[in-house]
């Protein structure tokens, strides 16, 4: 928690009058968000409030009705989701099932034609950063929940993204694991500096990880 | 399978080529009802039933598919016997004797109607059939009981595989039909020749039989040198009699551009019964008798069933006498093997089976047929 | 996900009776043996009491080389094309939702179903002379039979693929292709390798195909067995090309099939994506790689003997031509092969639950592999091979039943249980075995619990196998020629006895009882295919 990245430079995300619908069903109507230059925000709401559906706007997986996503101010429609430089660290986890951790953790490195010097660096940086040094040459089946997690996280980190999402990664844990890994994720994000947003339905993961809270309404 | 042997392989026998024949050439002649309506006739029943009282063991009639006898000839049979037949058809005549040289024993057989003397010698080696001399044996042609001596098998029709031409494409070309063999490699009949294949078709293998009787195995003078010639001069070779006779053939369904084809000595005859007029007097194909190689077929009793003996034995006789020995002909285009039944008229006015066609011992061909197509199929294949 | 059915694989043995479970396996293992495995050895077994030197005879002759190497080259160049076309085309299809989409992919499928002697026939209609026969038309035949089975299963694997590792892979800097590439591609290897197996083993044994269109040059190994057996009355030679091609063919299989990652994965989110103009070209040319062939067998069908356009070839299947080796009218070989299909069909699905059951609860792993691969060893039996072993073993004592009429359902079902199997596995792996703990702590035994929850089920997997097996054994051309009894062909049998003979009026009905089979086989899919519903 001493030294920021220094790879990584915060940027700043601004949400101006997002809307999000579904056929007839409005998901989001006209939300507004800012989260400045290293800020950890966290979005709370229950379920159906709409919380993934801000995740996957920020990412370009779903279609934004109406409104803007910026970052460092500039407008991200359009932008197709590989070219937005983000983190993403889904529910699921989403590991490749057929990559050992090194590989997953290389993936986002090899996008973006790192060399392989370059790569091993950064895997092994990021599994120190982890607490899993030496792990990747294992296999993603083989990991604990608790390790699958911070895997997940290392391979979103590894190409310096200029913002991290994060799609209640700790769900799927024990209350206690829960807990550890929260303060750990803190520790992680804060480490590399990097801005992120995290949703969750979990009042206690919320005051553990975030810097500030934002609660989103059912619709 | 059933598609190799009628498609590809085609028949082994004359009967299945030339029944194919006259459904071909009656199909294309919408202008005659009579014929028509002849060959949408029933095929003959499969089964008859035995009149009470009688207590006869029933028996098989096994044959290749196109075996085909007129409606209640095989029911005479039974109502006079007390016999009854049930009519088991199987492939061509080469699937026919294999596949019951494979089930050898089998205990439901009992007569098979079409082993040809190029599998003679091949089913005598198998011991497949129980000798028994026919009751018409005196009336059947001496020359053809001479292939089977021991009576093994009865002798019940023969016909030749012979080369056959398209009179009108060949007058429009201005030559005249071919003589001989020879004549089929000069340069005037170049490009008009199509055959089929000895490794796929039974007509095929008749005429490269036919080329082995009449060259020899002489490497340098025999068969393969005048194959060599034959190629040479564009012969043309297709996988069965259909596709030759159908597709290539210009007098055939297709209108081929080929007015020279491997075929039967019946073939012109079915040409016209089955042609645009069925009284017409001349046939618009012709065949080259000096080509022709001769097939003969015999009935023999199969090994396995001792208690139906003696009803195989009267179905023997039945099957060389005249009834059947008359309904082959126009039925299988083939003539009759019984010297008392006088052929056809329509064979008399069209086809043609010459005293002297060429043949080889079945022993001969038993022993060289293998090698002799490999060879063909190194080469020309 | 994996885990997770492994585990449940091991943990059930405790509950089930292990005793039973095998038994039943060894039911269905014995059936497959008795059908597929002892007609085969005796086989080799008279090829070789024959004695005549015929390895060394095949090792010699030229020709066979030429054979065999245009065998491995045809099929070689057909799987390629097919999982080539296939891969692009399910990449271009998979997630894309439109109306119809169900309705086509099941229709690509048709031709899987159709006897090889309809497929000969639909592409003789379609090519042009030159090209009737020879090696292209073999290939396009073979494209034509494969590529829509190919086509859907790697589409309903792509849809069945969870869309989490796709999504992280885009977040991560990846193109849609790239994304496609590294991630989806990589994920579906097992299925990809699996079809390539299968198509190159149906290609293998190819034979109806390479027969009609073949020529006089081409022919593969299963020809030569033929010809080799009732032609040339070489069965020495015929049964050592049978082992040559077994062995080979099993090779492959057990290759292919260790390839497969153990079933399992239940998706949890389906990607879904619009369709583009991309997907349409990719059905267009699907379509049309199936429809062209179909639709120029629909009007040959339609030419009447006198050239014009009707209906009377069709009407002409309740007549009987004389000289076709038909008795009966060709309709009523319709008849014969309903009977024939539905006992089939359900011989196939008992022996394939007998041998799901094995394979999924065996106590041992063993038994459980085994299980599998007695399922995928009729594969490796050819037809022709299976034929000719029938022809042997069941004449006589001790088995004289190749008569029975029992008989050709009987290998019929041996000849689709693969397919059927295919299909059953993998809904009975994914059970959870949650679910038969809950029953068993409500008081149902192992066998109530196996009934009332797994059976339950996987009862539209069932059905849907159930739909496919008889397809199958609907089109089965190889076993039932050599066995269907004369009097009674079925209808894949009828159809190449017609097109067998010359003239316009048994080549019409040839193929108007060849468009009534394609519909036979289209209705039964369609009616399958509702069964897929929730599947998706």
């Amino acid at each position: 928690m001493t030294s920021t990245d220094p790879g990584t430079k915060a940027c700043g995300l601004q949400i101006r009058a997002l809307g999000v619908a579904f056929g007839e069903r409005t998901v989001l109507d006209d939300f507004d968000l800012d989260v400045a230059p290293g800020e950890i925000v966290v979005v709370m709401g229950p379920s159906g409030s709409g919380k993934s559906t801000l995740l996957r706007s920020i990412a370009g997986f779903t279609e934004i009705r109406t409104g803007q996503i910026d970052i460092d101010g500039i407008d991200l429609r359009g932008v197709p989701t590989h070219q937005r430089k983000l983190g993403y660290v889904f529910q699921d986890l989403a590991l490749f099932p057929h990559l050992d951790v090194g590989e997953n953790i290389a993936y986002g490195l090899h996008r973006r034609h790192e060399p392989s010097s370059v790569r091993t660096a950064r895997v092994a940086e990021l599994l120190a950063l982890i607490a899993m040094s030496g792990a990747e040459r294992r296999s993603v089946t083989t990991l604990s929940g608790g390790e699958q997690q911070r895997v997940a996280l290392a391979r979103a980190l590894a190409p310096r993204p200029r913002l991290l999402l994060l799609d209640e990664p700790l769900a799927a844990l024990d209350i206690q694991r829960k807990t550890e890994l929260a303060d750990e994720l803190r520790r992680i994000i804060t480490t590399t500096g990097v801005t992120a947003v995290h949703v969750t339905h979990d009042p206690d993961e919320a005051t553990r990880i975030g810097d500030r809270t934002v609660y989103l309404q059912p619709r | 399978m059933k598609f190799l042997r009628s498609a590809a392989t085609t028949t082994t026998t004359t009967t299945t080529t030339i029944v194919a024949t006259l459904a071909l050439l009656g199909a294309c002649s919408s202008s005659a009802p009579d014929t028509t309506a002849r060959i949408t006739a029933e095929t003959t029943a499969a089964v008859a039933v035995a009149p009470a009282g009688t207590k006869r063991s029933p028996i098989v009639l096994l044959a290749y598919d196109s075996f085909v006898l007129t409606k209640g000839v095989l029911e005479g049979f039974t109502k006079t016997t007390g016999i009854p037949v049930k009519l088991v058809t199987q492939g061509d005549a080469g699937e026919l004797v294999n596949a019951a040289v494979l089930t050898k024993g089998d205990a439901e057989s009992g007569v098979l109607w079409g082993v040809d003397s190029t599998f003679l010698t091949r089913a005598a080696k198998e011991d497949l059939f129980v000798p028994y001399e026919s009751s018409n044996a005196a009336d059947l042609d001496p020359t053809l009981r001479a292939l089977a001596p021991k009576n093994e098998v009865t002798p019940v029709d023969r016909g030749d595989v012979c080369v056959n031409f398209d009179k009108a494409a060949l007058a429009k070309a201005g030559v005249d039909a071919p003589k001989t063999l020879d004549d089929l490699v000069d340069p005037k009949y170049r490009g008009m020749l199509v055959v089929q294949s000895p490794a796929t078709s039974s007509p095929g293998l008749a005429f490269l039989l036919a080329t082995i009787a009449a060259y020899g195995e002489d490497p340098a003078t025999g068969w393969t040198s005048y194959w060599k010639k034959l190629a040479a001069n564009d012969v043309k070779i297709v996988s069965g009699w259909t596709e030759a006779y159908e597709t290539w053939f210009s007098a055939g369904g297709g209108k081929g551009d080929r007015p020279l084809v491997v075929s039967y000595g019946t073939s012109p005859a079915a040409a016209v019964l089955f042609g645009p007029d069925p009284k017409a007097s001349t046939s618009p194909t012709g065949v080259v008798e000096s080509t022709c190689y001769r097939q003969v077929e015999f009935a023999g009793i199969l090994r396995g069933q001792p208690d139906a003996l003696d009803e195989s034995k009267e179905l023997i006789d039945f099957l060389s006498g005249p009834v059947v020995q008359n309904d082959i002909q126009l039925n299988m285009f083939v003539y009759p093997a019984n010297t008392k039944v006088a052929p056809a008229k329509e064979f008399a006015s069209f086809a043609v089976s010459p005293d002297k066609a060429a043949e080889l011992r079945p022993a001969a061909v038993d022993a060289g047929r293998e090698g002799w197509i490999d060879a063909w199929t190194e080469q020309f294949g | 996900m994996d885990r997770t059915i492994r585990l449940t694989a091991h943990r059930r043995l405790g509950r089930r009776p292990p005793r039973a479970t095998s038994a039943l396996a060894a039911l269905g293992a014995a059936f497959v043996g008795l059908f597929a495995l002892y007609p085969f050895a005796r086989l080799v077994w008279r090829g070789l009491s024959d004695g005549r030197g015929a390895i060394a005879d095949l090792v010699r002759s030229e020709r066979i080389r030429r054979i065999v190497w245009f065998t491995l080259w045809q099929s070689a160049v057909s799987t390629a094309v097919v999982i080539g076309l296939g891969v692009a085309i399910a990449a271009c299809l998979a997630g894309r939702s439109f109306p119809g989409k169900r309705a086509a992919l099941a229709l690509a499928a048709v031709p899987f179903t159709l006897p090889t002697v309809v497929v000969g026939t639909a592409f003789l209609a379609t090519l042009p002379s030159e090209w009737r026969q020879g090696r292209v038309a073999v290939i396009s035949a073979h494209i034509f039979f494969n590529i829509g089975i190919t086509t859907r299963t790697l589409t309903l694997a792509i849809e069945r693929l969870d869309a989490g590792p796709w999504e992280a892979a885009r977040t991560l800097g990846a193109s849609p292709f790239v994304a496609w590439r590294t991630v989806t591609l990589p994920a579906i290897r097992g299925a990809v390798v699996g079809l390539a197996g299968l198509v190159a083993t149906l290609c293998l044994t190819s034979f109806g195909v390479v027969l009609l269109l073949g020529g006089p040059r081409y022919a593969t190994v299963d020809v030569e067995i033929y010809r080799q057996a009732l032609q040339l009355s070489r069965i020495d030679r015929a049964a050592a090309l049978a082992s040559m091609q077994f062995v080979a063919i099993g090779g492959l299989l057990w290759w292919a099939g260790r390839r497969q990652p153990a079933v399992g994965a239940t998706r949890t989110r389906p990607r879904v994506v619009r369709p583009t103009l991309i997907t349409l070209c990719a059905l267009t040319v699907l379509l049309g790689m199936v429809f062209i062939p179909l639709t120029a067998l629909v009007r040959r069908s339609l030419r009447q003997p006198d050239s014009s356009l009707g209906f009377v070839n069709f009407t002409n299947l309740t007549t009987v031509r004389r000289g076709t080796g038909l008795t009966d009218p060709p309709l009523r070989s319709l008849l014969v092969s309903l009977q024939s299909t539905a006992i089939a069909t359900a011989l196939a699905v008992v022996i394939a639950l007998t041998l799901v059951i094995g394979a999924t609860r065996a106590p041992r792993p063993t038994v459980r592999r085994w299980c599998e691969r007695m399922a995928s060893l009729p594969l490796a039996v050819s037809a022709v091979s299976l034929g000719l072993g029938v022809l042997i073993a069941f004449s006589g004592r001790p088995l004289p039943w190749r008569r029975s009429p029992l008989l050709l359902p009987a290998l019929q079902a041996v000849v689709c249980l693969p397919f059927v199997v295919r299909t059953l596995l993998p809904a009975f792996a994914q059970i959870p075995v949650r679910l038969s703990d809950a029953a068993a702590t409500l008081g149902a035994s192992p066998w109530r619990a196996w009934a009332t929850v797994d059976f339950a089920i996987a009862a539209r997997a069932l059905a849907l196998a159930t739909g496919l097996g008889a397809t199958v054994a609907l089109g089965e051309f190889g076993a039932a020629s050599l066995l269907a009894r004369p009097q009674a062909p079925t209808v894949p049998v009828a159809i190449a006895r017609l097109a067998g003979r010359p003239g316009a009026v048994v080549q019409g009905q040839a193929a108007a009882l060849a468009v009534v089979l394609a519909a036979a086989a289209t209705a039964l899919i369609l009616v399958t295919e509702q069964f897929r519903g929730a599947d998706r």
